[in-house]
């Protein structure tokens, strides 16, 4: 058979993203809620190499997405979806400074610095002692899990989410087929996923109590 | 919620669905809260792995985006809504409505040039036929017989008269009627004898007056 006939297309993420941003320009708030999803913390990061404070940083990053949902219509797809959020992201980061007086620091960042900047402040506690444990229960799982892992799941993930790779990499790094490393990659999330369905119960009663 | 689509999920995320089901599923989950749910989850334990030392762990904005949305901006989203719809009536009304225009005016020229051909044609031809025969060109149906050099009588075909034994009269009047209302033909019709004897002014002398 023809091996151009058999070859499937994949919808990148770019396009993905594409989708849901068509979808959300409908007035499809479904998709816009899943792209906040997709990128909450990708903004909220580069919003903390500008500010420290985590309550700050959820209250910009939450305007930043208001401000996405609103400026959508004039979003053409030219640029990838994340350049474009990054950069309403960064310069509301930058208002939020000029307005409580305060000196903004480093603010050329590009999308791509952004992921390895430290903005200066490492180890900086960013929040109260109650937001913090919440948030390091959270990752103490996902790591405890990910560790738990039998060693080709791990493995999968690892090169996915650490290292960056393609499905197409991972399986000429693991010698197995591609479908292989769709299921081993979704094997790992799945039980992750599982590990955090307790905290998940708990955050929605405690949430519920506060409301 | 199967297994099968928490794994298009993960594919999804990761860009490594196939387009066709990438669609299906983009779908579905706008409408299946429990597809939705494990996309947040499956990013969250993303963004915990991705996530660098020093950034804050950000969950639970995408809740508090939409709540605030549909509250201070509940008019805003309508009218965005009505702009995006506005704006799809836009796309197929503009070509519609240009080719509506395009077409009324091709029938106005159309019909305005037809009449004044019809007036013209027989303004033309009206004096080169009455030399002739005395008479303007007649519709299809209706035949001319030249009579005797520049007399003739007009007679509607067998199957259209009811009258076989009367013929018409004067065919000049006719093609004036004709000519000048552009409304439906006339005939006067008279008895044989009655035509025999009116055709006599039909003859060129009298018709060139």
């Amino acid at each position: 058979m023809n091996k151009k006939q058999d070859k499937k297309i994949e919808m990148s993420e770019k396009a993905v993203d594409l989708a849901l941003v068509k979808q959300a320009q409908k007035g499809d708030m479904k998709a816009f809620e899943m792209l906040v999803q997709r990128y909450q913390q990708k903004v909220g990061g580069a919003i903390s190499k500008l500010i420290k404070d985590y309550h700050e940083i959820q209250d910009i990053t939450q305007d930043v997405f208001v401000k996405v949902y609103k400026a959508l219509p004039n979003f053409r797809g030219d640029s990838a979806f994340y350049t474009w959020i990054y950069r309403i992201a960064i310069n509301t980061a930058k208002n939020h400074l000029v307005a409580k007086g305060r000196r903004i620091q480093n603010s050329d960042i590009e999308p791509t610095e952004a992921e390895n900047y430290s903005g200066g402040f490492e180890n900086q506690d960013f929040d109260t002692p109650d937001a913090h444990y919440e948030r390091q229960e959270v990752e103490q799982v996902v790591h405890d899990s990910i560790a738990q892992l039998p060693e080709d799941l791990k493995q999968a993930i690892v090169l996915r989410e650490l290292e960056g790779l393609s499905y197409e990499e991972i399986a000429e790094k693991m010698n197995c087929p591609i479908g292989t490393v769709r299921s081993r990659i979704f094997r790992a999330r799945d039980a992750v996923d599982n590990a955090l369905k307790p905290l998940r119960k708990k955050e929605y009663k405690r949430t519920n109590y506060v409301r | 919620m199967s297994d099968k689509s928490n794994e298009q999920i993960s594919n999804l995320m990761d860009g490594e669905l196939e387009i066709n089901a990438s669609k299906f599923l983009l779908k579905r989950m706008a409408a299946d809260k429990s597809l939705s749910e494990k996309w947040e989850s499956y990013h969250l334990i993303k963004s915990c792995l991705q996530r660098q030392a020093n950034e804050p762990l950000v969950i639970d904005v995408a809740a508090k985006v939409c709540q605030e949305l549909s509250q201070q901006d509940h008019l805003n989203l309508n009218a965005y809504t009505a702009d995006a719809k506005r704006s799809t009536i836009h796309k197929w009304l503009k070509p519609v409505l240009g080719m509506g225009i395009a077409a009324s005016v091709a029938f106005m020229s159309v019909f305005l040039i037809q009449n004044k051909n019809d007036a013209g044609i027989i303004a033309n031809e009206q004096p080169t036929i009455a030399l002739q025969t005395g008479l303007k060109p007649l519709p299809v149906n209706i035949s001319a017989n030249i009579v005797s050099g520049s007399q003739s009588i007009v007679k509607p075909p067998a199957s259209l008269s009811r009258f076989p034994s009367v013929s018409a009269k004067n065919t000049y009047n006719y093609n004036q009627g004709f000519s000048q209302t552009n409304t439906m033909p006339y005939l006067i019709i008279l008895n044989q004898d009655e035509a025999k004897k009116q055709l006599t002014p039909f003859r060129i002398n009298n018709i060139s007056d």
